[in-house]
């Protein structure tokens, strides 16, 4: 028996029909669909009612309107599952759950793929997005989201800031793992091509029940392709050119489930891209070209209940690091800060050359999983071994050779996640969650120029998350553990200079002075994550959500054991080994709007950070910086301090398409984040920006088809809220940069070729940005041209069409 | 901590298997420095006044010890050593700096002494470069110096400039340069910047 709704609704709804006000097709009824196997909502099912159809949204409602009262049928339909019909008499405004039964299970897992909403404001960029960014890097495709802005290196090494944090704050997990690589560095920019997924989320805010004790500012998430159901081969490949630059990408993928064996998948995926180096309205950015490859193979396989998948991943870089860099004593830093151009610019060529200073890195990723589905939910287990190889090289005599910064980190994870289907606890009451186990092990080997100490890792997590849904309304609570422990051998010197630069005490790593060897220093941290958060969704348009988190994260590894001159800042760092969790507490609330020609969504969030990290200047005992004299001059000393951090602020956007062909939107992001304690400013706090775009798009002209044309602005302020002590200069001025793209598609056969035209910096504007690395020594690349050409193929799409 | 200990030895296990040999133990060369030393030898005969700056642990281990450097007013032929002490036995890196002195200069500057990049009114030094490289350029290592009574702060800077897209950085100009924009206006990086306190008497 397909047919069945829930709590026999009929009967009440007689009673409710005393308030009927006469007019016989006046009547509301929401509808709720369900899977009657696990309670999941069934979206896409179409219900009629009356002859008014509607057709069910991603939570599996359907809200018919202007329907009779009295006896009336309901048909509900899907292609995966039973169709049902029943009879029943209608009331004024009633609410019926109905379950349906799926014909094959099969077709149930591709149609099962609906994420419950975030209790925290989040940006998906959905294929169809990341298509107009391909050949741009991971920070450069998430930078018009609202709320994330980048921390910029050289032109090519950059990573996104969300919400003021970014790197140690912001974990990046692709494919449900980890990233695990040297990202506490400004200069590290993440290993990874964003070519290889076909979805990426941005989560602003606390998220550490979920993600994993160090997610305080947000997480990014990138999710590749899944497998291809059916038997069928497709592809896309993507040409890029670049003016500034000048440069080519090419990026690729084909991905294939053949006939003869319709249970296994293969993908493959691959990206090359090489550039110049960029050039300034004024002048190039000697040395900053880039040099880049990645690949991928992934294999799905679907047993009776359960698939398998197995990924192999590679990325390979050569940065270049700009000239223009120059990392000399404080003294000298200062004195070209005056200059407008950096010295000896008048020799600078933009060319493909990549000499010293440049990074070389190289990361591999190996994944094994396993989902089954069994009687109460789905179990899925993971496997990941990570290796990350960076290498840092400086100008140096000639007669040195190799690396001076070299870095090889091994991480192995595994996690086994359940999550259960929904449990009926009556109509429009269901309970759904996650709950799962993590491990890790790292080994992390360093060696060059004074820096940090090679150290092990080991940790494990225990962590839940239940989600009560009810008609218009959802409630989620989360809790999570996680413990690490982290070995250090740090040298005997940098040791006592660590005690006496009074960064750790004598006995903080067990007794043993009279020893000459390395110090074994180790440190084990116990945090705790809870998130609390609740949704409700006002009328059908509007939706609020509100939610409180704690989030404890241990240090980084260069918090505890920096211990050298930075490479990328003209300061020399110290660490601070026994430092303990910073703990974030946090709420954050969010209003969104969906109608027919308008949506949005603003979030406002503060955060209390109780022994927030931050690396800040030295303070000697008389009150003054502490400046150390080394052989190269006199650089000032910069320690890992604890101190409390209050974050706050707020992001959001609006869009809006009066017309079918116009699309105009909106966004802004500010943050505001200090020192609790004596209110100073910290830095690399992004400035308030607001970006502006209007879109006008044309169905079809001379056999093309999806013209559309875009021009947008973005203003950003300048960062007037800083501390002068704890940088190295005052911030630039504000800016105003204009992007233009002009994109279109045409279909032939099983091909659609899509070509666009995108500029940015149109004016070619001068302009330094506050975070950027970059702003104390030169300013950031002029007027950039790229032109695409997209192929996609779909071998199934003739037979289809 | 019994359960603890075994996790360990399991991820012990497993990062063994993973790492196998450590590839980056192959050893990183690096152009450290601890050492300068200064060896002013009077023309007229005697014995040499030598002043040192040892940082001999480095970086980040204790403080550099810096000698004052007190001479008789006099005519001197001073010499420069670089050393990495941090060797077992210490790298001479004067001779890198030779086989690469087109690339390399050292600078005197300071209110101690009048230079060709620096012009101090009653400076008790004055610097005149006696050594060249193969482009017919000046380099630093071995200079003449005149000393009258008084005191000031010497600054030695060696500077290495590799070329530019094959175009020298290093000048003939480049002690003007420094003279009047500073080390700021000058191409390359510094790889030695220390103070001396000079006393003449």
């Amino acid at each position: 028996m397909a047919l069945f709704i829930a709590g026999s609704a009929t009967p009440a709804m007689a009673d409710h029909a005393n308030t009927y006000d006469g007019n016989p097709c006046q009547e509301t009824m929401d509808v709720h669909v369900i899977d009657s196997l696990d309670h999941s909502p069934v979206a896409s099912a179409i219900v009629i009612v009356d002859h008014v159809a509607v057709v069910t949204d991603a939570r599996g409602h359907a809200m018919l309107e202007r329907i009779c009262t009295g006896n009336t049928r309901i048909s509900v339909s899907h292609p995966a599952y039973e169709s049902l019909t029943h009879s029943f008499v209608l009331g004024r405004r009633r609410e019926l759950e109905l379950e349906l039964q799926p014909l094959i299970e099969d077709f149930v897992v591709e149609t099962k793929q609906v994420k419950p909403t975030e209790m925290k404001s989040t940006t998906t960029l959905s294929e169809e997005v990341l298509e107009k960014k391909r050949g741009l890097s991971l920070s450069e495709t998430l930078a018009e989201v609202p709320g994330v802005s980048q921390l910029r290196s050289g032109t090519g090494v950059a990573k996104p800031i969300v919400r003021g944090h970014y790197g140690r704050r912001v974990p990046i997990l692709v494919d449900g793992i980890r990233h695990r690589a040297q990202d506490w560095g400004i200069d590290h920019a993440p290993e990874i091509e964003p070519g290889m997924a076909e979805r990426i989320t941005v989560v602003r805010g606390s998220a550490g029940a979920r993600y994993g004790s160090d997610a305080i500012g947000g997480v990014l998430l990138l999710e590749p392709r899944g497998p291809l159901l059916q038997p069928n081969t497709t592809g896309e490949l993507h040409a890029i050119g670049y003016s500034n630059g000048l440069g080519a990408g090419l990026l690729g993928r084909v991905q294939t489930t053949p006939e003869s064996m319709p249970r296994l998948s293969l993908q493959f995926d691959g990206a090359i891209k090489k550039l110049s180096a960029p050039s300034t309205p004024d002048y190039p950015l000697d040395n900053t070209a880039e040099s880049e490859w990645s690949g991928g193979i992934t294999a799905f396989y679907r047993a009776d209940s359960t698939t398998f998948k197995l990924s192999l991943r590679h990325f390979d870089a050569e940065l270049g690091v700009c000239l223009c860099f120059r990392i000399d004593s404080a003294a000298e830093f200062k004195a070209q800060l005056a200059q407008r151009r950096p010295t000896g610019v008048e020799l600078y060529r933009s060319d493909f050359d990549i000499s010293r200073p440049y990074q070389a890195i190289a990361h591999d990723l190996a994944l094994a999983r396993a989902q089954t589905a069994l009687g109460f939910g789905t179990l899925t287990a993971t496997y990941a071994l990570q290796f990350d190889d960076r290498r840092e090289f400086d100008v140096v005599r000639q007669s040195v050779a190799g690396p001076q910064f070299s870095f090889q980190m091994w991480t192995h994870d595994a996690d086994v996640v359940v999550e259960h289907h929904p449990i009926h606890l009556g109509d429009q009451l269901h309970l759904s969650g996650t709950a799962g186990v993590v491990a890790m092990l790292q080994s992390n080997r360093y060696t060059g120029l004074p820096l940090v100490p090679s150290h092990d890792a080991i940790s494990a997590g225990v962590f839940s998350v239940e989600r009560l849904w009810g008609h218009d309304w959802e409630v989620e609570a989360g809790l999570r553990y996680d413990y690490l422990s982290r070995q250090a051998a740090i040298g005997r010197g940098d040791f006592l200079r660590l005690v006496r630069s009074g960064q750790l005490g004598i006995d903080a790593c067990g007794t043993g002075s009279s020893d000459t060897g390395p110090v074994n220093c180790a440190s084990a941290f116990h945090t705790a994550s809870i998130s609390l958060g609740g949704l409700v969704r006002v009328t059908p348009t509007w939706t609020t959500k509100l939610e409180l988190a704690t989030t404890a994260r241990p240090p980084n590894p260069d918090e505890q054991y920096l211990n050298g001159s930075a490479p990328s800042f003209p300061v020399l760092g110290l660490g601070k080994p026994d430092a303990g969790a910073e703990t974030s507490n946090s709420v954050t609330a969010t209003v969104s709007y969906a109608g027919l020609h308008l949506h949005g969504e603003a979030s406002s969030y503060a955060s209390y950070i109780d022994n927030y990290l931050a690396f800040t200047p030295a303070i000697g005992t008389d009150g003054q910086p502490v400046f150390d004299v080394l052989i190269r001059g006199t650089f000032p000393r910069f320690v890992t301090r604890s101190l409390d951090a209050v974050f706050y602020g707020a992001d959001g956007y609006l869009a809006t398409n009066p017309w079918r062909w116009l699309e105009l939107g909106v966004q802004g992001a500010m943050v505001r984040a200090r020192n609790a304690e004596d209110g100073a400013y910290l830095v690399f706090i992004p400035a308030d920006r607001v970006r502006s775009y209007a879109t006008t798009s044309h169905g079809a002209f001379i056999g093309l088809q999806n013209l559309t044309a875009t021009i947008a602005g973005t203003a950003v302020a300048r960062q007037t809220r800083y501390d002068p002590a704890a940088d190295l200069a005052p911030p630039p001025a504000g800016y105003f940069q204009t992007e233009a793209a002009l994109g279109t598609e045409r279909r032939i056969d099983r091909y659609t070729v899509k070509m666009a035209l995108q500029a940015s910096n149109v004016l070619g504007a001068r302009y330094r940005e506050y975070t950027s690395l970059m702003r104390y020594f030169a300013d950031q690349p002029g007027r950039q041209l790229m032109f695409r050409i997209t192929v996609l193929y779909d071998a199934a799409f003739s037979s289809t069409k | 901590m019994k359960s603890l200990n075994r996790i360990s030895l399991i991820g012990a296990i497993l990062l063994a298997s993973a790492c196998g040999e450590d590839a980056s133990d192959a050893g990183n060369e690096n152009e450290v420095l601890t050492t300068v030393t200064l060896t002013f030898t009077p023309t007229a005969g005697g014995a040499p006044v030598v002043a040192l700056f040892n940082d001999a642990d480095g970086d980040l281990g204790n403080p550099p010890v810096i000698d004052p450097v007190r001479l008789a007013p006099g005519m001197y032929n001073l010499g420069l050593k670089f050393e990495n002490r941090l060797e077992m036995p210490a790298e001479d890196i004067t001779l890198e700096i030779l086989d690469e002195a087109n690339d390399h200069q050292v600078f005197f500057t300071g209110s101690a002494v009048n230079s060709p990049a620096s012009v101090q009114a009653s400076a008790p030094l004055t610097q005149v470069y006696s050594d060249k490289d193969a482009n017919r350029l000046v380099l630093g290592l071995a200079n003449g110096i005149t000393a009258v009574a008084g005191t000031g702060t010497l600054t030695v800077t060696l500077r290495h400039m590799p070329p530019v897209n094959g175009m020298p950085v290093k000048t003939a100009a480049a002690a003007d340069t420094v003279r009047t924009s500073g080390f700021a206006g000058l191409g390359g990086s510094t790889d030695v910047s220390i103070d001396f306190a000079v006393t003449v008497m």
